[in-house]
């Protein structure tokens, strides 16, 4: 589970300086790796077994059913992806307001794991 | 699910594709054009029809040399036969039954890619295009809510990830080269879920914002 908050935590960095730099694309697709790696963490914790699987969607369903937490880190999983969906679809440029969401949910995800991981 | 040949995921692929064929037709078919259809080999088609023959399932009909097969429509498993013919359309409708039941409707939601073409492989994402009310950030709660439970029963009833793609009105108006590309082959091949099509709502919400 550490390793994959250290992960977290690095994206979430690289995600907050290319807000702060004006890099908007770059900093979606930061908080997108930030909040998968805060997601992977939280299953970790849940389940010593865990690997992660090949789709990042279908964790979706299962930290549904993870609580109270597990909920909202669905929901905050399925905005994050569907920026990365967007982005595989579309070449135009994402706004900053767009970024700032993004980087925000990332936050949210990676303070969640964390809460997860200290009981 | 395999969206090319559902009925693959629960009889073998070749006896799949041969059942929702004549499960489609209530004209005899020739062994020969159900292998040409099916896309299987004459002998192995000719097998599997004359297992089915032998099952009851499928009547066999001499017509001068060759022989015409049909399903027999009074057999007790000719009901799973015709369900298997229509798993798509049924996944499909559960997508549109479950949109139109979310507390905010999206203005469009369009099914795109290999699942409204029919010819995504098991492990096809099932691509769901959603233009949000003008009203709702992408970060609305309750939105995101009913969007990822979508997610989970689309996993649930086909095995396939819903991969969602959001706009907004104003970005689907947006005259973007890389979004006009992706919303034109989207409004090309798309299968309209619920609301306003795509070309139509891009129209009009241009006229609004005139």
């Amino acid at each position: 589970m550490d390793e994959h908050l250290a992960k977290a935590e690095q994206f979430l960095a690289a995600a907050e300086f290319s807000l702060d730099s004006g890099m908007a694309d770059a900093a979606a697709s930061n908080s997108v790796h930030a909040g998968i790696q805060a997601c992977d963490a939280i299953r970790a914790a849940r389940d010593s077994t865990y690997t992660r699987g090949k789709n990042h969607t279908d964790a979706i369903p299962i930290l549904r059913q993870a609580g109270a937490e597990g909920r909202t880190a669905a929901t905050l999983l399925g905005r994050l992806l569907a920026i990365k969906s967007k982005a595989e679809y579309d070449t135009t440029a994402i706004t900053m307001d767009a970024a700032r969401r993004t980087v925000d949910n990332a936050r949210r995800l990676l303070s969640l794991a964390k809460g997860v991981r200290a009981g | 699910m395999d969206l090319t040949n559902p009925a693959s995921s629960v009889v073998p692929a070749l006896r799949a594709r041969i059942l929702v064929l004549l499960a489609r037709s209530d004209a005899g078919l020739t062994g020969r054009r159900v292998a040409a259809l099916a896309e299987g080999s004459v002998a192995g088609v000719a097998k599997v029809l004359e297992s089915l023959v032998g099952a009851g399932l499928v009547h066999r009909i001499d017509a001068g040399s060759a022989s015409l097969y049909t399903l027999n429509r009074d057999h007790v498993g000719a009901p799973a036969v015709e369900l298997l013919a229509t798993m798509r359309a049924e996944l499909i409708n559960r997508i549109r039954r479950d949109i139109s039941q979310w507390s905010c409707l999206p203005v469009g939601a369009v099914l795109f890619g290999s699942a409204a073409r029919g010819d995504g492989a098991d492990d096809s994402d099932i691509d769901v295009l959603l233009v949000r009310p003008a009203s709702i950030d992408d970060d609305d709660a309750a939105w995101a809510d009913q969007v990822s439970r979508l997610g989970s029963a689309v996993l649930a009833w086909s095995g396939n990830t819903l991969n969602v793609v959001e706009y907004s009105p104003d970005e689907v108006a947006s005259d973007a080269p890389g979004r006009r590309a992706v919303l034109s082959r989207i409004d090309t091949d798309g299968v309209l879920l619920h609301g306003t099509e795509l070309r139509i709502l891009r129209r009009r919400t241009r006229a609004v914002g005139r």
